[in-house]
């Protein structure tokens, strides 16, 4: 009698699974080695460890389904902006909670009226979020590679398909918007 | 009038770029830091681009934890395909650790290095006796001062600055 997947009791075919794993063999050496630098990368966006592992599940989920099972021709490119995109709309998300919370609670608002240190690195640190999850697309993706990711201009622009003068522009008015907001959130905060 | 003049001038210095002739010509960083004492107003804005520079450079240097990127892939594994999820690699992912760089790891000896260094430094400066002559060089200054003051204050006067030499205190 010949030994088929449904005489061992197996829901999926032996063979076929095989073939999907050498064929999809990519994604795990992607992870291996994208992994360290895509998690520190979450971590300084989101600072938060379930948000870090969400958005790096949801970025390694997204490339292993790509349609046609396709593997993308710049993988590190592929990662990394879905890393960002990821990691930037869950900071969203936090946002919309926040604000949600604070119209049913006014905790928050007495709380940030207290005396408050004005280096408070953690205040300073959530308001830049906050800050970054409001960036247009093409200039949060800038920051976030540049200056979260710690990569040179050449990779920044070779990652987002755009010149390296294009890239320095980019982080310059987002860096310009971030100041005007954070002053503007500030001086709110103050009154 | 005054207002929109003042205005244009500040957008002119700010937006004023290095050019081969301009960069030999005018001093612009100087005029840019000349501008800035007097302008409150880039003076707000340059506090608040280092503002963000600061919460940048907050949230680049706190650590994150050892065992988050095991964590992570564990978690991304256990939703990937099965022939994925216990694949060769799939293991050595799971117990994978953050590899910190080279200078991290030797910043401990780095350190000890320096130290030692700093100390062999005072010792060199000792025994060659360059630290007795920098004291040589500081008591014939105060010499200097104190003739100095001795010859155009009067006596009052001195006896308050220098309260050591005078007759009363001995």
């Amino acid at each position: 009698m010949a030994i088929t997947p449904t005489s061992l009791g197996l829901t999926f075919d032996l063979s076929r699974a095989e073939s999907v794993q050498k064929s999809q063999r990519w994604v795990l050496v992607s992870m291996q080695e994208y992994g360290p630098v895509l998690v520190t990368m979450l971590w300084r966006i989101l600072g938060d460890d379930e948000d870090v592992c969400d958005a790096y599940q949801d970025t390694f989920l997204r490339l292993a389904h790509l349609p046609g099972k396709k593997k993308p021709a710049n993988i590190r490119s592929y990662l990394f902006r879905t890393a960002s995109n990821a990691a930037i709309s869950i900071l969203r998300q936090k946002q919309l909670r926040r604000k949600h919370q604070q119209i049913l609670t006014k905790e928050y608002k007495a709380n940030q009226n207290a005396p408050a240190n004005d280096l408070d690195s953690a205040r300073l640190q959530c308001q830049l979020r906050a800050a970054i999850s409001k960036l247009p697309d093409y200039l949060g993706d800038v920051v976030v590679l540049r200056d979260l990711a710690q990569m040179p201009y050449t990779q920044v622009a070779a990652i987002l398909g755009i010149r390296v003068a294009a890239a320095r522009v980019y982080r310059h008015k987002a860096i310009k918007l971030l100041a005007s907001w954070m002053s503007k959130s500030e001086s709110r905060d103050e009154r | 009038m005054k207002l929109f003049t003042d205005k244009k001038r500040c957008r002119s210095v700010r937006t004023k770029r290095y050019g081969l002739i301009r960069s030999v010509k005018v001093r612009l960083l100087g005029q840019l830091s000349d501008h800035v004492a007097e302008c409150p107003k880039c003076q707000k804005r340059l506090a608040a681009i280092n503002r963000i520079e600061i919460a940048l450079m907050l949230m680049k240097s706190q650590p994150c934890k050892m065992g988050l990127l095991a964590r992570a892939n564990n978690k991304t594994l256990d939703v990937l395909t099965h022939s994925l999820r216990f694949g060769a690699k799939s293991t050595l992912l799971r117990q994978a650790v953050p590899d910190t760089n080279r200078l991290e790891k030797a910043r401990p000896f780095i350190e000890k290095i320096l130290n030692m260094a700093a100390c062999l430094f005072v010792i060199v400066m000792i025994k060659s006796g360059i630290s007795n002559s920098l004291l040589d060089y500081k008591e014939q200054g105060q010499a200097v001062i104190h003739n100095y003051y001795a010859r155009n204050l009067d006596s009052q006067m001195f006896d308050e600055i220098f309260p050591e030499d005078s007759p009363l205190t001995g």
